[in-house]
């Protein structure tokens, strides 16, 4: 359904984003995992084709979603794909609620744009609707102003924001980042309910391998600008052949670990303005040899749908069962 | 801050444009006439020729003669040494004093805070002008009045600011460190706070100064200045508002010095603004 | 064993917003916590927020005047003790804080940041035992003494997490709260910072009080874990030992495990906690709890348990059942 090929992205000279390719199908659940400066938010943002908001452009390779090329889309057409058959569900459900505006009103707006209904099917459907998000007496709701939601409820509201145009694909950037555990399973339970029963693409964005292992279908895992590892969810976590992904997952505390057992990984994040050569893993690789530095690893396909960009791919394997 | 400040004016972050930096200029160079009057004035402020009474601009008189026959050009040059001390000792009066209430009101709150501050708002009810008329007509006229009067009128605006920027910094987490060490309110607010908070008023007091000029004109030009003859831009114009027809130039230059300083301190002001990046330093990521 | 920090029936109620007249609402923040920390123990805080776990943090601590109950430490009591008499103590019980952007005053080098503990507390260095000063702290924490010059705006969040701990450290501490530390951090920072947190303790012989909502962290790291609801403790319970109250069995069931093979997608918790302005008289879960009876909407359960594991639960299983 959406299918992202060889993608590139500059500001100015510098290129945030380089070689990622992966896709979504209709009725998968894709978790985009990766570190703060990863450009997982990039790639969604590129998707949206929010880039020129931040001056940025695609400078190489191309998005495609139910075929039709986005990378050349103007900007109208894009208006109407955006919020209609790509929503996005964004971090801070405060930022992106009007405060001034009552909340029914706000979902009402989707259905009202993209589907070209008047106020009162409008209020009727949103009402529905943010009953399907399990919304407590949502009638009521629909007249309340954000501040006067929980944290929970606004999430849910954002969601219900976002399928109020009948989108295909929705791409969820950090949906529970500032909730509360329990909320968290709840909003996550729901959107995972949402995709099997409206049959959507969701391309879950997120730093929290815990999340990425309860609710998606398949994974890439992005470091610095590139995808690395990317394969179904059982693979990532049950044969990790990138050593940033199986770093990655040594650093989540497990129960019944022993003191002295989480790795975390030395260093930090390159910063885009100043990229390793090769691998650019390889200065806080454990495995790194001198070839890393100097050759740009190429994804290669070590089972069915499951790929590593790694020099080492095929050594590494060896000690997986 | 002086070194950050040329540093950002000249070439590192946000640029402010040429803009600020000939205003700057211009403003120095404002400064320095008034510092250097009695030296470079061509005739002494008072002295009055009457046969040369009400002559255009000369060669000898650059910027003609008033209805007593003194050199418009050195009363200008003398005036600016009393518009440009009176506005620059009120609003540091006004900015000192106002800094010292809003941070101890900002960093006590309670009582104190809603009862001090109810009264510093107080002022905000009147005109700056009717005020400063007000404090004027009470004290009496004269130089002294007029810094008192000025530092009063804008008092208001420099405590609510530093207020507010006090108690947002309270909250930040370093307060709370130093706190945790055993840091008394002396230390949290002359080590912690208040230099954190000093930039954006210091803006401020530089647009505000552009304000008091304007003001001290004002006074001067209603008679509540300072006391003839020491000239000043306000007075000048008021009694070049007689002649307004016959020698428009005494009321002319006096009307431009005004406009060219407060035009040039706005710039600069709003220069040093965007080089210090008041709004956007504090949260770096 | 005389344990390091006692706590007895520790309260704070918050003033609501102030008007010029009339009452005010009071918000209840931390209400009748008792616990006890033992030297060398790690004692981990978790909670939803607003549970009041930083509350509780910042009581001990002293940075704010606890309404009700009393804190001792080390067998003093330090409960309402004043800034004076509290100034040589606070040398031996620090904290760290969760955001590490807002922890260190901008202005301040990072060899500033570190040695003001030094200077509050009126401690002459002189300028070569104040720069081993500076390299012994950042060596503790394994920073690179050449940061020393920097401002905070150059580190990492990391880097900036590690100068957090560093200066707590400054005085010598016997113990140390820690404000969610790692909570803005990402986990492969999370890791390395949680790793020097146990070599320190290790090291220094320190003691921790660990606050967080990540319940898989806190139990990595603590030995034992106390669980907050509405300003109380719902449950003590040590590292590992299956939960009793049905608060603590939500919260580690909503948690995410980092294994597709166990996913849990049913989450019984409905609603959501109920303000501190307005505490219900029963047990402050039973509006979302799964097994509530009427009892537990009139009556607050108490606190019972033995030194290891305490719950308060009418329905819980009692704890003399645990072998």
């Amino acid at each position: 359904m959406l299918t992202v090929d060889d993608l590139e992205i500059g500001f100015s000279t510098l290129h945030p984003l380089a070689g990622v390719d992966f896709s979504v199908a209709r009725g998968e659940i894709l978790g985009l995992v990766g570190e703060s400066g990863s450009g997982k938010s990039m790639t969604a943002m590129s998707v949206m084709g929010l880039l020129p908001l931040i001056g940025g452009r695609v400078t190489r390779g191309s998005i495609r979603f139910e075929g039709e090329e986005l990378t050349t889309l103007d900007e109208a057409r894009y208006r109407r794909l955006r919020g209609g058959r790509i929503a996005l569900i964004t971090q801070n459900p405060m930022t992106s609620l009007d405060p001034m505006v009552r909340v029914g009103p706000q979902i009402d707006q989707g259905a009202r744009l993209h589907l070209g209904l008047d106020a009162r099917a409008a209020r009727i459907r949103t009402v529905e609707l943010m009953a399907r998000m399990r919304i407590p007496d949502a009638a009521r709701v629909y007249d309340l102003h954000p501040h006067q939601l929980s944290g929970g409820l606004r999430q849910r509201i954002v969601i219900a924001m976002a399928l109020a145009g009948d989108p295909e694909l929705l791409i969820a950037d950090e949906p529970t980042t500032a909730l509360d555990v329990i909320v968290q399973a709840q909003i996550v339970q729901l959107l995972v309910e949402l995709v099997r029963e409206r049959d959507l693409a969701l391309m879950l964005i997120t730093h929290d391998m815990g999340l990425v292992a309860q609710a998606c279908d398949r994974v890439a895992v992005m470091y610095s600008g590139r995808i690395v590892e990317s394969g179904p969810v059982a693979a990532i976590f049950e044969d990790p052949r990138h050593p940033y992904t199986r770093a990655l997952i040594g650093c989540i505390p497990r129960p019944g670990m022993a003191e002295g057992t989480l790795a975390g990984i030395p260093g930090t994040v390159p910063s885009i303005a100043d990229l390793p050569s090769g691998c650019r893993f390889h200065p806080r690789c454990p495995m790194a040899v001198a070839a890393c530095r100097d050759r740009v690893p190429q994804t290669v396909a070590v089972a069915a749908d499951h790929g590593v960009a790694c020099l080492l791919a095929g050594a590494a394997s060896g000690d997986a069962p | 801050m002086i070194a950050r400040l040329v540093d950002r004016l000249m070439w590192r972050g946000p640029r402010p444009g040429i803009a600020p930096i000939v205003a700057g200029a211009a403003l120095l160079c404002l400064v320095a006439a008034a510092f250097l009057s009695p030296w470079i004035a061509p005739w002494p402020y008072d002295q009055q020729m009457l046969a040369e009474a009400d002559r255009a601009p000369s060669l000898a008189h650059w910027f003609g003669t008033d209805e007593f026959g003194r050199d418009v050009l050195s009363r200008v040059l003398f005036g600016a040494r009393t518009s440009l001390s009176v506005a620059l000792v009120s609003i540091s009066v006004s900015c000192s004093l106002g800094m010292a209430i809003g941070a101890i009101c900002g960093y006590v709150g309670g009582p104190v805070d809603r009862w001090v501050m109810a009264a510093i708002d107080m002022t905000w009810c009147f005109p700056e002008i009717l005020l400063a008329l007000l404090l004027v007509a009470i004290l009496g006229p004269g130089s002294t009045s007029t810094v008192l009067a000025i530092a009063i009128a804008y008092l208001a605006q420099f405590t609510r600011l530093t207020r507010s920027q006090i108690r947002a910094l309270k909250r930040e987490t370093f307060v709370e460190a130093s706190l945790c060490f055993g840091a008394g309110p002396a230390h949290i607010l002359l080590r912690r706070l208040l230099p954190n908070a000093v930039a954006p008023v210091v803006v401020v007091a530089m647009l505000t100064t552009g304000d008091a000029i304007l003001l001290e004109a004002t006074l001067g030009f209603f008679g509540m200045g300072a006391q003839p003859p020491t000239p000043s831009w306000g007075g000048m114009m008021s009694s070049g508002s007689e002649l307004l027809f016959e020698a428009p130039w005494v009321i002319l230059w006096p009307g431009a010095a005004i406009a060219a300083s407060v035009i040039a301190i706005n710039l600069f002001g709003d220069g040093v603004l965007v080089a210090l990046d008041v709004k956007k330093r504090r949260r770096t990521h | 064993m005389t344990p390091i920090l006692s706590v007895e029936n520790l309260g704070h109620t918050f003033p609501g917003p102030a008007g010029w007249f009339g009452a005010r609402k009071r918000f209840r923040a931390v209400g009748e916590v008792d616990f006890e920390l033992h030297p060398g123990e790690i004692l981990g805080v978790v909670g939803e927020s607003g549970c009041g776990k930083s509350t509780l943090a910042r009581l001990i601590m002293r940075l704010y005047e606890p309404t009700d109950g009393t804190i001792r430490f080390e067998g003093t009591d330090i409960t309402h003790l004043s800034r004076r008499a509290l100034q040589p103590l606070r040398r031996r019980f620090q904290m760290v804080f969760q955001d590490p952007y807002s922890s260190i005053d901008p202005r301040q080098t990072i060899a500033e940041a570190l040695t003001e503990p030094f200077e509050v507390q009126g401690v002459g260095l002189s300028a070569a035992a104040r720069r081993a000063e500076i390299e012994r702290l950042l060596a503790l924490v394994a920073l690179d003494p050449a940061m020393a010059g920097s401002h905070p705006h150059h580190l990492s969040g990391g880097q900036k997490q590690r100068v957090g701990i560093a200066r707590a450290l400054a005085l010598g501490p016997r113990l140390i709260a820690f404000d969610e530390p790692t909570a803005s951090l990402d986990v492969s920072v999370q890791a390395q910072v949680v790793e020097l947190l146990l070599r320190l303790r290790r090291e220094l012989d320190l003691t921790y009080l660990f606050i967080s909502h990540d319940l898989a962290l806190v139990d990595y790291l603590c030995d034992r874990v106390m669980v907050m609801y509405l300003g109380r403790v719902v449950e003590i319970l040590p590292r590992g030992a299956p939960p009793r109250h049905p608060y603590t069995q939500a919260l580690l069931a909503a948690a995410f495990a980092p294994d597709p093979k166990v996913r849990r997608h049913i989450v019984r918790i409905t609603g959501e906690i109920p303000s501190g302005y307005d505490v219900p008289t029963g047990c402050a879960f039973a509006a979302r709890c799964p097994l509530v009876e009427d009892t537990c909407r009139a009556i607050r359960p108490a606190l019972v348990g033995d030194g290891h594991h305490a719950v308060a639960c009418h329905l819980a299983p009692p704890i003399a059942s645990e072998s």
